[in-house]
């Protein structure tokens, strides 16, 4: 890659390295544009390579049973992606794709990103450090996302459950159909295949 | 010399790429630390200060305090504990108290930095070790979440159920309108 140095020292996975060790990596790491709304990479494929926003938003999305893609995250310029399928050897976690703007990354092979993290010279322990706080980071997030999820999620089960019952006649008595906005009620109907598989649990 | 401990922690899935010498380094990082039963290890939002193996006893992970306390895991005899203080120094994201008497090695994080400023390679290994742990978490927690944002499955009310038994697709229809799609958004 040809550019300059300094740039790219501003990015936060390559901060703290010097001159020399930069120079080192630059023939190692590609300058990519990559257009508005197009695919970095697919949930479930194999992983060749890890980036680095430079300029642009990339959306991490997921295929959720039932629904359909949903975005767990957007990230921007200076995030790390992709880079945990190649610390685990495991299969693309999330499908990545560009924002509304294009997008400017700078692609790190998987061949050169395992010399790194697998030669500890001080070099690859910076990197080392700056990929292992990024997923901790990452973690954490996730981690406070579920506790989200798990907490609203109670709700909003039990309170379809009791508008359901109400509508049907049955059940607490206490829940009056006055108050439930029929719009508001959200009740998945499974399939009868759904139902003979066995999959019918609340 | 051989530390008396290194044929204990070589078996820990944390410590297994370590040379002997490697090992050795770690090993003067950490003590000894006991636990009676109940003991608290740390409180969730403490400053995480040292990662524990756990050498004799069992370990209650607990998240929140007071009446909304939730065991979310326990641990056992080569299992570790807050290793996560060895990055980042961040708050304590759970707690962690002795379930019974518990036996514990105790690394001290600023130990800990000491190797990893001096860019050890048994630092540097530890880490990378680390690393490895924190995909495995963060594929469980996103699979986690995945499993909250994936529409939940309701009973049939009965008055489908019967609808359906009879083939009565009218009725079916009408109460299907009624019913839209259960979501968690």
């Amino acid at each position: 890659m040809t550019g300059n140095l300094n740039s790219l020292r501003k990015l936060p996975l390559f901060q703290g390295l010097t001159f020399a060790e930069l120079n080192a990596l630059k023939e190692h790491l590609t300058l990519r544009h990559a257009p508005a709304g197009s695919t970095l990479f697919t949930e479930g494929e194999a992983a060749r390579s890890c980036f680095v926003i430079v300029e642009g938003e990339i959306d991490v999305v997921t295929h959720v049973e039932r629904r359909g893609d949903e975005k767990l995250a957007t990230l921007g310029p200076g995030a790390l992606v992709g880079h945990m399928a190649l610390v685990d050897h495991r299969p693309r976690s999330a499908t990545c794709r560009v924002g509304v703007r294009p997008a400017r990354l700078i692609e790190l092979q998987r061949a050169e990103f395992e010399h790194l993290l697998n030669t500890n010279s001080p070099f690859a322990f910076k990197i080392l450090e700056r990929v292992a706080l990024d997923l901790v980071g990452r973690l954490r997030e996730a981690t406070a996302r579920l506790g989200r999820k798990a907490r609203s999620r109670g709700d909003r089960h039990q309170r379809a459950l009791d508008a359901a019952a109400a509508l049907l006649g049955q059940g607490d008595s206490s829940v009056s159909t006055d108050e439930i906005d029929p719009d508001s009620i959200e009740v998945y109907i499974p399939s009868l295949e759904e139902r003979m598989s066995g999959r019918r649990k609340p | 010399m051989t530390h008396p401990l290194q044929a204990f922690f070589q078996r820990i899935k944390l410590f297994s790429t370590l040379t002997g010498d490697e090992l050795n380094e770690l090993l003067r990082a950490i003590q000894p630390a006991q636990f009676a039963a109940g003991r608290t290890i740390f409180r969730e939002g403490d400053p995480a200060d040292a990662a524990y193996v756990i050498e004799s006893g069992r370990v209650e992970i607990l998240t929140g305090r007071g009446v909304d306390e939730v065991r979310v895991a326990e641990l056992g005899p080569g299992d570790v504990l807050g290793e996560l203080a060895l990055l980042d120094g961040a708050r304590r994201s759970a707690g962690a108290r002795a379930v019974d008497q518990v036996s514990t090695f105790r690394i001290d994080k600023n130990e800990f930095d000491f190797l990893r400023r001096n860019l050890r390679p048994a630092a540097f290994k530890v880490i990378r070790s680390i690393t490895g742990t924190l995909c495995d978490r963060l594929r469980e927690t996103n699979a986690q979440i995945r499993a909250h944002l994936t529409p939940a499955l309701l009973p049939l009310p009965p008055v489908l159920e019967e609808a359906e038994e009879a083939g009565r697709d009218d009725d079916k229809r009408k109460w299907m309108g009624k019913l839209t799609f259960w979501s968690n958004r």
